[in-house]
């Protein structure tokens, strides 16, 4: 239980983060730009 | 008489956290966008506080940033969040910027003397133009950049983060002292707020940028 370890160990000041890391902005430019293309195929047909 | 036995009913720090959480995703959407951390091309224009803001209509992003601030909203309720900070990264994970969200509990919840927020929603909308003009203050970024977000807490709200995994697939960790360090910061006071609802502060705090 959190509150008995924290009766043994103690109460200290943390910093957390995320395990998973955010989408990397190289693939979010290849989504952007496939997405860019896909909407001009459209307007074409 | 009829009010106040209305407003004895609300969970005001229920409705706190949802706010600050709300709030956090506008300001983080937002900084991606003003720093440029995602091309410009996945942000559309939304309305938000009565204000244009810009919101990234990319699915993973967007998901990223809602399981985030999904996780840490129980701790936002108890008030067990001291700081939430955005980082703007170099690609060796070195941090660059770090827009610093101090959340503080009021000494006494309530909503009584903002009934309708409309004082409250003024001044999230002064963080946001805030964080819009904040971009002349700082400096360029260099090409390849990225982010990451950090939660100071204590080791009991951890405890308790773990145990209750509100978002499956989405653990939280100890972040690395090196993420942590930035030498020879500048600060940028931003905006500062206090109501009997939220108190909440902004600063900005850049690091070294060529990489030294």
């Amino acid at each position: 239980k959190p509150e008995i370890r924290t009766a043994v160990t103690g109460d200290r000041p943390v910093v957390l983060t995320p395990c998973r890391l955010p989408p990397q902005p190289e693939k979010v430019a290849t989504w952007l730009a496939a997405k860019t293309e896909y909407l001009r195929q459209r307007q074409l047909q | 008489m009829a009010s106040s036995s209305i407003h004895q009913d609300i969970n005001v720090a229920q409705i706190a956290a949802d706010i600050v959480c709300e709030f956090l995703e506008v300001a983080f959407h937002q900084i991606l966008y003003i720093r440029q951390v995602y091309p410009p091309g996945i942000f559309q224009r939304r309305k938000k506080y009565n204000i244009p803001v810009q919101m990234s209509c990319h699915p993973d992003v967007n998901q990223y940033l809602q399981d985030t601030l999904q996780t840490i909203r129980p701790l936002v309720e108890k008030g067990e969040v001291e700081k939430v900070v955005l980082n703007v990264t170099n690609c060796q994970a070195r941090p660059l910027e770090r827009f610093v969200f101090e959340v503080t509990p009021p000494v006494q919840p309530s909503v009584n003397d903002d009934s309708y927020l409309l004082r409250l929603e003024q001044a999230l909308r002064a963080f946001v133009l805030k964080i819009n003009v904040c971009d002349s203050m700082l400096d360029t970024l260099p090409q390849d950049v990225t982010f990451s977000i950090h939660v100071y807490t204590q080791d009991s709200a951890a405890a308790s983060l773990e145990q209750q995994q509100l978002v499956q697939n989405f653990p939280w960790v100890e972040a690395d002292s090196d993420s942590l360090r930035m030498p020879n910061a500048r600060i940028i006071p931003l905006k500062t707020m206090t109501s009997n609802v939220i108190k909440m502060q902004l600063y900005v705090e850049e690091g070294d940028k060529t990489g030294r």
